[in-house]
Formats: C-alpha cells, sequence, structure tokens
C-alpha cells in the first residue's frame, strides 16, 4: 500500500469507527402498525402505562380509556370531576387525575379588549383503575397542570402558567409541596412535559424555548443537550422539542413536533437514531403525550388525529 | 448528557472575520430593485398573465409562525393574491415554510421565481443557488415598520449600560451566517475594538435568551422583534431585559425575486402591482399596510469561512 493509500484506508477505518460510534449507543425503533389505526371519540391528551403494561388514555372530555399493550380497549369510565382533566399520573394502581381550574379575566392585546380563561388553581382527582373515585385535593400552589408523572413516591406536575414543577408528597392528610424548580424552563406554545429520569428523583425536560433537553436532580439542572439546527442531532422548528421520555437502559427518547422527529440519544444525550416510518403526528404547535412500557415500546399520543402509536424496539442498537 | 460546561471561542478570531468580511469590495451591492424609468414604462403596458413561484417564509404570517404568537402573527394573504390576480392578472404561486431551513432547502432545488422572508435569509444563498436576488418590495409589519435591527440586550438588573462594558465579558450571538445577530453586531464591536471574552453561537434568539436568563452569559444579541413576535413572547417581556446597543436597520421582510429567471419588466410589473394594491387598499388580514417600495440596504457580504479560519460556533456548544 502507497503511502496515499494508507492514508486512504485509515480514513476508512476512521469513517466505520465514527459511524459506528454515531449509531452503536442508542437502541433502533420502528413504528408497529399493527395498532392505532382506529380513533378515540375524542382527542387524548395524556397517557400512562401500568405495571402490567396496560395503557390509560385520558381523552379532552375528561373519558379514561383502558387498552392493552395491542390497543385492544379493556374498559373506560368519565372522570367524576367537575370539568375535565387535561392531565394524568398513575401510581399503585391508581389514576390521579389534574384538573386545571379556569376564570374569566379580561385582557389587552394591540388595543384590543378580549376576554380569556386563566388558569386558577389545580384540582386532583385520584381514582382506581376501574373509574372508582377515591379521592380529591387541591395542588396547593400550583396555578396550572400541563403535565404530571411520578417519580418515586411523589407526584410531579409542570406548571405552564407559572413556568415550574412542584413536587408533591401525597402521603399526609394533605399534599405538601416538597420541592419547585423554578425560571429555568423557557415554554412557549402551552406545552410543558418531562419525564422521571435515570436516577432516583431526577427529572427530565423538555425545555423546547431554549431547544434543550435538561435533567434535573434534587431541584439543580445537573446535566442538559441540545440546539437548534439543521444536523440531525439537532431540533428544528420555531420550539422543541415538545417531550421527552426515558428508556430503563438510560437512552432519552425526544419528541419533536411539526416536522414529527422522534430521536433516541444515547446516554450522553449524544449520539442518536431516528424512529423509522413515522408519520406526521401534530400539525403546528401541539402536545405529543408519550408514555414507555416495561418492553421498551414507546406509546406516542397523535392527539389531533385522535389515535396512540405504538413503537416497537427492533433489537438493533 | 455529561454536566455543563461553557465553552470557549476565541472573540479575537470572531474579530479578524468580520472585520476581513466588512473589507471585501463587493460590500455595496444594492439589495433593492430599482427599475430604469424604460423597463417601469415597458412593465406598465403589459397585460399578458404573469405567474410566479414564491417560497414564504413571514414572521407574521399565520402559516409560517408559531401559535404561540396568533395573537400577532394573524397576516393571511389570501385576499391580496385575490385581488392581485384579478386586478393586475399576476398570480403569486405560495409555498409556505414553517420552518426557515426547509425553504433554505426548498430554494436550492431552484423551482422557485422568487421568495418572500427575512431578506437577508434568501441572500446569504444567492451564489450557492446560483440566483440573483433582489428585493423588489418590503412589507410593513403590524405597526407599519418595515425596519428591524439586532438588539444587544442585557437582563434588567444588570450592571451593563453600553457596548464597551462588554470588554472582556461573555455574549451570545448568533450563527455566523446571520446578519442581525452575528455579522452586524460583530462588526459593531469590531469597529469599537470591544473583544468579548467568550462568545456562544445559537440558530434561535430563544436559545439565546436562556443563556442569558441562565447566566451563562452577560448580555444576548437577539432580533428587535423577538420579544414581540417569537416563542420568546411566552416567557419572557421586553421589561425583563434592557438594550444596550442596536445595529443598523435593515429590511424586516421583502419579496425577492431572482432576476435570473424572472426579467426586469415583469419585477417592474409586480413591485407596481404590489404597491398598488397596498397602503389605504391593503386587506385587513394582510395585518398593516403591506407593501412598500424596497428601502436601499447594502449589507455586508457573508466572510467566507474559508477566508477567516471561524470554525462553524454554534457546534462548538457542547456540555
Amino acid at each position: 500500500m502507497t503511502n496515499k493509500s494508507n492514508w486512504i484506508g485509515c480514513g476508512v477505518v476512521a469513517l466505520v469507527a465514527v459511524a459506528g460510534n454515531l449509531f452503536a449507543s442508542a437502541p433502533a425503533y420502528k413504528v408497529d402498525r399493527s395498532i392505532g389505526q382506529n380513533e378515540f371519540k375524542s382527542d387524548p391528551v395524556s397517557i400512562a402505562v401500568d405495571a402490567g403494561d396496560q395503557l390509560h388514555v385520558l381523552l379532552r372530555d375528561g373519558t379514561v380509556v383502558n387498552c392493552d399493550a395491542d390497543g385492544k380497549t379493556t374498559g373506560s369510565f368519565k372522570a367524576d370531576m367537575t370539568s375535565a382533566p387535561g392531565a394524568m399520573a398513575l401510581a399503585d394502581g391508581k389514576l390521579y387525575l389534574l384538573q386545571t381550574k379556569k376564570i374569566e379575566k379580561e385582557m389587552e392585546y394591540q388595543g384590543k379588549k378580549i376576554k380569556r380563561l386563566i388558569p386558577d388553581g389545580v384540582v386532583c382527582g385520584v381514582f382506581d383503575l376501574a373509574g372508582k373515585k377515591i379521592s380529591e385535593f387541591n395542588l396547593p400552589e400550583a396555578q396550572s397542570a400541563a403535565a404530571a408523572h411520578f417519580v418515586g413516591k411523589e407526584l410531579a406536575v409542570g406548571d405552564f402558567a407559572k413556568s415550574q414543577i412542584l413536587f408533591y408528597d401525597l402521603s399526609g392528610s394533605e399534599p405538601k409541596v416538597t420541592q419547585k424548580i423554578t425560571k429555568q424552563f423557557r415554554l412557549c406554545c402551552g406545552i410543558f412535559d418531562f419525564c422521571p429520569g435515570p436516577t432516583p428523583g431526577s427529572i427530565v425536560v423538555a425545555n423546547l424555548g431554549a431547544f434543550k433537553v435538561q435533567t434535573y436532580t434534587g431541584g439543580v439542572k445537573t446535566a442538559e443537550f441540545g440546539q437548534r439546527g439543521t444536523g440531525f442531532a439537532d431540533f428544528q422548528s420555531c420550539c422543541n422539542p415538545v417531550n421527552v421520555i426515558c428508556l430503563a437502559d438510560g437512552s432519552y427518547v425526544t419528541i419533536e413536533k411539526d416536522p414529527t422527529r422522534v430521536k433516541i440519544f444515547d446516554q450522553n444525550g449524544k449520539t442518536c437514531t431516528a424512529v423509522q416510518g413515522l408519520d406526521e403526528l401534530v400539525k403546528g404547535c401541539y402536545i405529543v403525550p408519550a408514555a414507555v412500557d416495561s418492553k421498551g415500546s414507546i406509546y406516542l399520543v397523535a392527539s389531533q388525529q385522535k389515535r396512540v402509536v405504538k413503537c416497537v424496539p427492533t433489537g438493533n442498537k | 448528557m455529561k454536566p455543563i460546561a461553557l465553552p470557549c471561542l476565541a472573540a479575537g478570531i470572531l474579530f479578524s472575520a468580520v472585520v476581513h468580511g466588512a473589507e471585501n469590495p463587493a460590500a455595496a451591492a444594492e439589495t433593492a430593485f430599482l427599475p430604469e424609468p424604460a423597463v417601469v414604462t415597458a412593465a406598465g403596458s403589459e397585460t399578458k398573465p404573469l405567474v410566479l413561484k414564491i417560497a414564504v417564509n413571514d414572521i407574521y404570517c399565520r402559516k409560517t409562525s408559531c401559535s404561540c404568537i396568533s395573537n400577532i402573527a394573524t397576516r393571511d394573504y389570501t385576499v391580496f393574491l385575490a385581488d392581485l390576480k384579478s386586478n393586475h392578472k399576476i398570480t403569486l404561486k405560495f409555498t409556505y415554510f414553517m420552518e426557515v431551513f426547509d425553504m433554505e432547502k426548498a430554494l436550492q432545488t431552484k423551482k422557485f421565481d422568487g421568495v418572500l422572508c427575512k431578506p437577508w435569509t434568501a441572500l446569504r444563498l444567492a451564489d450557492k443557488v446560483g440566483a440573483k436576488y433582489l428585493r423588489v418590495a418590503d412589507i410593513l409589519d403590524p405597526n407599519d415598520k418595515g425596519m428591524m435591527t439586532g438588539q444587544f440586550v442585557v437582563t434588567s438588573s444588570s450592571p451593563i449600560r453600553s457596548l464597551e462594558d462588554l470588554q472582556g465579558k461573555q455574549i451570545a450571538v448568533g450563527q455566523r451566517d446571520s446578519h442581525e445577530k452575528y455579522q452586524s453586531p460583530m462588526r459593531m464591536l469590531a469597529a469599537k475594538n470591544i473583544q468579548p471574552q467568550k462568545a456562544l453561537c445559537f440558530s434561535s434568539c430563544g436559545e439565546n435568551l436562556d443563556a442569558l436568563l441562565s447566566g451563562k452569559v452577560d448580555a444576548a444579541v437577539i432580533s428587535s422583534y423577538a420579544l414581540t413576535a417569537s416563542c420568546a413572547v411566552d416567557f419572557m417581556k421586553p421589561g425583563d431585559v434592557k438594550t444596550i446597543a442596536e445595529t443598523e436597520p435593515m429590511p424586516l421582510t421583502s419579496l425577492i425575486l431572482d432576476m435570473n429567471k424572472v426579467s426586469a419588466v415583469d419585477a417592474a410589473r409586480l413591485q407596481a402591482a404590489l404597491v398598488a394594491e397596498s397602503g389605504g387598499k391593503a386587506p385587513k388580514d394582510l395585518a398593516g399596510h403591506g407593501f412598500v417600495l424596497p428601502a436601499s440596504w447594502r449589507p455586508s457580504p457573508l466572510a467566507a469561512e474559508a477566508d477567516t479560519g471561524i470554525e462553524q460556533p454554534a457546534t462548538k456548544h457542547k456540555q
């Protein structure tokens, strides 16, 4: 081999090494088209998966639809609350449905006075999986509830109106705020979601206005990745990602709206793959609630299309 | 994910880049289409149908803006385009792009005769796509302003009061190919021999503002509309920051034609028609008084990366 061909050979080896590294650590996914073809009667706004991999889908009209992992409906109930809840969390066989109370207020835009409904507190209704109401209480310090997830034993609530995440200890007679994360989130379009993080007590937030995925542990930002740009690993559009979920192996699934891009980043937030064969989930700025089951299957809510899309691991990395 | 750490970029390198760009002899090229009287006369007698394909990415257009500014970005071209067709036999076939990156890719297919967008977005691509872009008209914003600037902002509680105070400080700017957020502000700093210690480069005003609010930088450069007509309206108010300096004004949004594909007579005809259907005749849903003749604007050309030794800074912001 000449010096030149040596260099070419080294280059090829380097390229292969780089490509291998680029796609080695993040698991690959594909769309399972056998489910998700049937429409719900109302658009789904939240989704949770229980310990038995049963899906629980909250619809905008307050109905909770229970499905098996193949998308077959196994039951449903209409939440007994004063108005429809907009967020849901699940723990220990109980569904926590969060309803944002609203009051009408007159506001001024460009010299015009218009009346708008403004968030004014959050009510949490607790139900068993069959729909029997167990309890209902107000969540102190919360003005709105865009998303909710259990982080360990605590209920974490994403409050868009105050741009904060509140953690509640529900073990006592009254819910008690144990932790608040504020002044960190650049939220827009009414979209705010997050997921339990890879370490106990941590959460991972889709900070869409900053084009970042950020991990908070004990209320402190401990890691972040992401930027707007044209690169494959970059985020696009006016604000993204709209949601993030963590997989069991520590990988991150980032979900971008219009154009829909669902990517899996490795534990370091670096190398990534994209879910193949995914159609547009939403048009414009819209939430994409998501959940993951024990087998690593990802469930994405296409709210405007009134359906849930399932993505399954291909087994490749 | 790795723990957070600030990247470092030698501001001095940036300075040599922008100064080099300013010295480029091609810097003074006029971007406004200014037809000769004979061309205007010929255009006035032209009556055959004219059809042009236009790519659109307009800050104030409902179809190309984020829903969080739906109260502000209310512009709809439907009635205006219908008037243009019925009164002037000019059909503009608009293709709307919410994502500017997608529009840039589409321009490279060369299937468009023109583009309606922030002019620098198209002008900086002219050589790459083999187009000869000229601005035939500017469109006014809802407050009837046709120009914008880049703004150096600091938090309202910051002790920084002027550009000079940025000496040795950290700033967030746009990517190298941004005019109001990189090229123009960096020239301002270079002209005053002000050298920030570090510069972080991002692709959006939201990221620049996040860097400012998070304390990663002492100042950020943003587009002048960022706090009123971008996603930042949902997490910041104009009173949260103070502006310490502004770049020179530049056109906000222009209808730009590729003069390699459109004749001067047709361009002049479109220019006259756009202006004729604007002002008092502008339909209400155009959100403002529509099109005006293009303001003179001679932006310095983008300094070539090979000339400057600059590495693309945005990709250097890793944790």
